[in-house]
């Protein structure tokens, strides 16, 4: 139908800026701050000021739903409790570790002799313990995914990184790329699920190479190759393409599980030498970085010192003549001070300059009803949000906006329809309680 | 430590690319009405000059008198933001504000509107019309109800409609109309029938101005822009490549048009396909279809909800034709669907998302309901002008 | 100053630019309405032009637009044609070759605008065209209509504007449209007459002042009738001699008749009512002194008679009647004593030769008795002529 057709939008990548040079290891930076929130849950710290801490050690933890546990990402002291600029944009509380450049292990992090032996449980439990999150912006722990009722029969590896700029999860495959099949078959352990399913962008050709050769070994692994589209890297979508089927919250729903192909090296790890979740790949890009790279690094890293490692800013760069965005082009944030520390949800931090510009009002194109994947129809959500008619924002199904942002990209008046609708979301939320 | 620019995701923004915003959107349906200005230009000043039958001046007029729509529209809006904007009292500031205003179209739409022999003064009340109260006091650009160009000729059309009816006959720069027409546009041939009981012929709407190969070329009296499907069909053929406009919007308007038109022709006793033909290709029904159906802020926003529109346009122009006071249908209908526009938007939003889920059905049926009652009414109605449609029950009783 | 401008300039020149466009913009408009007037003449002037094939150019031609008023064709009174527009043609040599009258006149209703070229040369009519009508067109093969599907319009080409009678032939059912042209065809040709004093519309004006019988024996064969007329603008007298239907054939005194007068003579005649018998003679024989002469009476072929006169001419022999179709005892009629004719002219005759009496007209039998009466008067005064006045 002419109305009702998720297209997707083709965006330029500019991927080629970070990948001149390959992942960069970045372990040992002089202090991290170990964030004390994951979603919007608040961590308790489990260890105090003055503690030495070693590489893995559980230092904060929060239980009941979405219960998880954070650890030192390098061994040292623990300085201070501090205020740090997180990626979702706000200020939060953090454990501050001095590096000793020891990099005692935790006593726990150590090979793992039966690992053709574990169970279900078992697996999902190391993935409990190493505090493995969605590696691709979400955030949600994975083990929840695991934990389902439905019975799985395929785990979908999410490699497709749709994003423009962002390169950590395609540098990541290419240097760890055993690691993932590794990861990708515990997973499918852990799932009891009858087969993996690698969703790549079809144009990342290096990524069939690095993985080719193993798929002989793991029968049980494809490969998917996927349009260069935003959002492609969409559950929905991937699970659409990939399944032919569409559900209605959860993938599982259809027994399919969602994981992000981050995710899943790192779990290899884990289950291997129980390493739990200290690190992951950042991108460091933009016009506004004078030699783009990504990184490997510890969580709680200083973004500022990895930018220290790419030349740091253009010459000339004016700040507020450019946005400093945690995460993605399409979904990040506008950071406003560069005091941001890199937690597990970070992926880039893009130094995008901007020319500022008269726009017009909203011409009522219509692009932005035509782009959204969701089929709702962003400019009504808006008006209805700015006369606060809740009743009618349940209607056009406000609340199913998944906040790709697609909408405001493609107007050509830049009206800021995505934040219209996301406040519309919110409001609906709030009103429908 | 650096304090950085705020902002909203997501950071790339088709509107920053270049040649990808509404400025692009905007030149390309100027593009887009070239076609037009040029064939009216051709029809009313180059061909007759050719033929030996005017001066160089009055070669010169249609384009003149186009360019000063544009024109008039645009320094109107300047004095507008002169005045209102106390801020930006300067060259500059006045500039900025225009540049995302996009005053010319509606003034070039607006003299393609008029007929040609329109006094200057007159092109000036209808393009303050259309700017400034049909544009500026809205709410300026993106917040009109109605079609500026529209509203500023419907206004004119109503306090000057002796001077633009008498006006309109003129077939172009030298041919003025003697004998051989009716002394009238197609469409007052056709209005001249309502209530007469005779059921229309060929002979009475189309022979007096040649052929329906004429209908389609243009070259038939009417105000400037209206009467050259073909320059018009160029211009669609570019705003839809150019995703200007939805290329399903016209189409769907044309043919609501003509399926209604063949109906009606039907039940008055003529089958021809002629007369849904010929009603297409007058009244400017193609120019609406293709640069006022489609103009995006007076009209809906979503897919779905033009479609809709252009349904009902269309049966709400065969409506306004065959049983209002006033033969031009096509304004009237377009002026009515503006104002409808806002609903049926926030209809199909509704639908888009809910389809067969509550209260989605209902809300279909509630459209699709107005939409046969529209049908059957436009039916009835003009059917009953006609004693020909007698004809259709004598037939049932045969059968 | 340069306050002033940063200041104001520019809703000055914002201002001004808008009124530049109201004057000159206005000043081209108004240029261009009144174009549309030039071109309608153009256009108008070259439709006329085709009504003359040789013609290659128009004229305007003050005309003096006489006067003059025609009855309405609905019978309602007269009016006055109005004279709309008038044009030389010149042909490509710039010779003068016709004149174009555009008239309004009444047919059906009012506004019926028709134009006529006449030749210069030869005074008639070289086409005529429609210009604007408000007639009835809405029946087909009516009103208006039927004058084209009649070739009404035809009548038009090539006439003579000397022609007596100039009328044309109107059309049934559009007796008023075809009232309305013969008028304007009228008014144009007064017109003409009137603008050029080469042309005059012929005149005729006679005044008959005696019809006789033609007495003489000698040039009674060659001519039955004798009138005296006056005639023409300077009263003219004539003596005429003219046959049997009053046809002109020869001056006998005084001014001859131009052609025209001569042609419209015989209706003058009639309607003079100086010759109200219906007595003709048909031959004269000198050789036998016989007179045959016809009288209508009852039947339209009448009574014949032969007058045999005495060798001296002063007298009648015998008087008989040679055929008569005369029928009187037809008891509508109130008849004659039921006697079959020619019983009354009989008893005419010989009342007449013997007792010299014309008797009074006989009751059933009229129409015959005046034939006879006529006849016999006539004789009487033959006779008289032939004795020298006694
Ligand atoms: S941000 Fe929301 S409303 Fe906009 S396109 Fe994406 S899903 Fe649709
Ligand atoms: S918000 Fe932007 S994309 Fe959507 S209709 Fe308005 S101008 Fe078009």
């Amino acid at each position: 139908m002419i109305f009702h057709k998720a297209k997707g939008v083709q965006i330029d990548g500019r991927k080629e800026l970070c990948k001149k040079h390959p992942l960069i290891d970045y372990l040992n930076p002089d202090t991290v701050y170990i964030p004390l929130v994951q979603r919007h849950l608040k961590l308790e710290p489990v260890v105090d000021v003055g503690d030495i801490v070693k590489i893995g050690q559980v230092v904060a933890e929060v239980g009941g739903f979405g219960a998880i546990t954070s650890h030192a990402s390098i061994s040292g002291e623990v300085k201070s409790f501090k205020k740090v600029w997180h990626s979702s944009g706000k200020m939060v509380e953090a454990i501050e570790i001095k590096n000793d450049f020891k990099n005692q292990l935790d006593e726990r992090i150590k090979a793992v002799k039966n690992v053709k032996e574990l169970t279900r449980e078992e697996l999902v439990e190391i993935m409990k313990n190493a505090g493995l999150t969605g590696l691709g912006g979400a955030g949600f722990p994975s083990y929840i995914k695991y934990q389902t009722k439905e019975n799985i029969h395929t785990v979908i590896i999410n490699a497709v990184e749709c994003e423009p700029y962002l390169t950590c999860d395609y540098q990541f495959i290419i240097r760890f790329a055993k690691k993932l099949i590794k990861g990708a078959t515990y997973m499918k352990r852990a799932a009891e699920a009858s087969k993996v399913v690698i969703a790549y962008k079809a144009y990342n050709t290096k990524v069939e190479e690095v993985l080719k050769p193993y798929l002989d070994k793991y029968p049980d692994i494809e490969l998917y190759p996927i349009k260069d589209i935003y959002p492609a890297g969409w559950e929905k979508y991937i699970v659409e393409q990939i399944t032919k089927k569409t559900y209605k919250s959860l993938p599982a729903e259809i027994g399919v599980i969602v994981n992000n192909s981050a995710t899943a090296i790192i779990y290899s790890d884990a289950v291997e030498r129980n390493i739990p979740l200290i690190s992951r790949p950042v991108s460091i890009t933009g016009e506004g970085i004078k030699e783009p790279k990504t990184f490997f690094v510890p969580l709680g890293t200083k973004v500022s010192d990895l930018i220290e490692q790419c030349g740091g800013y253009i010459d000339g760069l004016e700040p507020m003549k450019a946005n400093y965005i945690a995460g993605g082009p399409m979904t990040g944030r506008a950071i406003f001070i560069d005091d941001l520390v890199v937690n597990d949800t970070l992926g880039a931090v893009i130094i995008k300059l901007f020319e500022e510009k008269d726009y017009p009002e909203c011409l009522g194109c219509g692009k932005c009803a035509d782009v959204c994947p969701v089929y709702i129809t962003p400019t009504e959500i808006k008006k209805a949000y700015e006369r606060k008619d809740v009743n009618l924002l349940g209607l056009l199904d406000a609340n199913k906006c998944m906040e790709c942002g697609l909408c405001s990209y493609i107007c050509p008046s830049h009206v800021e329809i995505t934040d219209a609708v996301k406040k519309g979301k919110e409001l609906l939320r709030k009103g429908a309680k | 430590m650096a304090r950085f620019a705020g902002g909203k995701a997501p950071f790339i923004r088709i509107a920053n690319e270049k040649g990808e915003n509404t400025k692009r959107i905007m030149r390309d349906f100027l593009i887009g009405l070239l076609p037009v200005i040029l064939f009216s230009w051709y029809k009313n000043g180059i061909s007759v000059y050719l033929d030996g039958n005017i001066s160089v001046l009055e070669m010169f007029y249609p384009l003149f008198f186009i360019i000063m729509g544009g024109l008039l529209a645009y320094i109107m809006e300047g004095i507008f933001f002169y005045i209102t904007d106390k801020d930006n009292r300067n060259l500059k500031g006045i500039m900025r504000r225009l540049n995302t205003s996009y005053a010319v179209i509606p003034g070039v739409i607006l003299a393609l509107l008029l007929p040609l022999y329109t006094p200057i003064w007159i092109l000036m009340f209808a393009a303050f019309i259309a700017t400034i109260v049909g544009k500026m006091l809205f709410g300026g650009f993106g917040n009109n109800v109605f079609n500026p160009a529209l509203l500023g000729y419907a206004v004119v059309g109503f306090t000057f409609s002796g001077i633009v009816t008498d006006i309109n006959v003129i077939f172009n720069g030298s041919e003025i109309v003697m004998d051989s027409y009716a002394g009238a546009t197609p469409l007052g041939t056709l209005a001249s029938f309502r209530g007469t009981g005779d059921a229309f012929s060929y002979q009475a709407l189309v022979e007096p101005y040649g052929n329906l190969w004429d209908f389609f070329l243009g070259t038939i009296p009417g105000a400037l822009g209206e009467t050259s499907a073909f320059a018009i069909l160029i211009g669609f053929i570019w705003l839809a490549f150019r995703k200007v406009i939805k290329w399903f919007t016209p189409i769907i308007y044309i043919a609501t048009v003509f399926g209604l038109s063949w109906l009606i022709g039907i039940m008055a006793g003529d089958s021809g396909v002629w007369f849904p033909t010929y009603s297409i290709l007058t009244g400017g029904v193609m120019f609406a279809a293709v640069y006022m159906a489609t103009e995006p802020v007076s009209t809906p926003t979503n897919p779905l909800g033009k479609i809709f529109f252009a349904l009902f346009l269309g049966v709400l122009t065969v409506l306004f034709r065959f049983v209002g006071s006033l033969p031009e249908g096509v304004g009237t209908s377009l002026i009515v669907m503006n104002i409808f526009a806002i609903p049926i938007d926030t209809y199909s939003g509704v639908i888009r998302t809910k389809l067969f889920k509550k209260p989605g059905p209902l809300y279909i049926s509630i459209l699709v309901g107005v939409l046969i009652i529209l049908v059957i009414y436009t039916l009835v109605a003009s059917g009953n002008m006609y004693t020909a449609i007698t004809s259709l029950f004598n037939l049932g009783q045969v059968i | 100053m340069k306050n002033f401008l940063n200041k104001y300039g520019i809703i000055i020149s914002l201002s001004l630019a808008l009124l530049l466009i109201f004057i000159f913009g206005g000043m081209y408009s108004r240029y261009m309405t009144n174009q549309i007037d030039v071109h309608e003449q153009e256009r108008y002037e070259e439709k006329l032009l085709t009504i003359v094939d040789e013609g290659s150019s128009l004229e305007e031609f003050a005309s003096s637009g006489l006067e003059t008023e025609f009855n309405k064709p609905n019978g309602t009174g007269t009016y006055q044609p109005e004279l709309i527009d008038s044009f030389l043609v010149k042909d490509k040599d710039n010779n003068d070759i016709a004149i174009i009258y555009v008239v309004e006149t009444y047919g059906n209703s009012e506004g019926l605008k028709v134009a006529f070229a006449l030749s210069l040369e030869e005074d008639d009519i070289i086409d005529m065209m429609v210009i604007e009508h408000n007639e009835t067109v809405s029946e087909p093969g009516q009103f208006y209509n039927k004058l084209i599907d009649e070739n009404f319009f035809e009548q038009f080409e090539n006439k003579d504007l000397d022609v007596i009678d100039f009328t044309v032939d109107a059309v049934s059912d559009a007796t008023y449209s075809s009232k309305g042209f013969e008028v304007a065809m009228q008014y144009a040709r007064e017109l003409y007459a009137d603008d050029f004093d080469d042309y005059e519309i012929i005149e005729i004006n006679i005044q008959v002042n005696s019809v006789n019988y033609n007495y003489d024996l000698t040039t009674i064969n060659d001519y039955q009738f004798i009138a005296n007329i006056t005639f023409g603008k300077d009263n003219n007298e004539a003596s005429v001699a003219l046959d049997n239907d009053f046809n002109y054939l020869q001056i006998i005194s005084g001014v001859e008749p131009t052609a025209s007068e001569i042609e419209a003579l015989p209706n003058y005649i009639a309607d003079s009512g100086e010759v109200s018998n219906s007595l003709r003679v048909v031959s004269y024989d000198d050789t036998t002194n016989t007179i045959e002469v016809r009288v209508r009476g009852y039947s339209s072929a009448g009574i014949i008679m032969e007058i045999e006169l005495n060798s001296s001419l002063t007298d009648y022999n015998s008087i008989d009647i040679i055929s008569t179709n005369e029928n009187y005892d037809d008891p509508y009629n109130g008849g004659y004593d039921g006697a079959e004719a020619p019983a009354v002219e009989d008893e005419y005759l010989v009342e007449y030769t013997n007792n010299d009496v014309i008797m009074d007209s006989v009751a059933g039998a009229t129409r015959t008795s005046e034939a006879m009466i006529d006849a016999l008067t006539w004789l009487d005064q033959l006779l008289v002529e032939l004795n020298g006045g006694s």
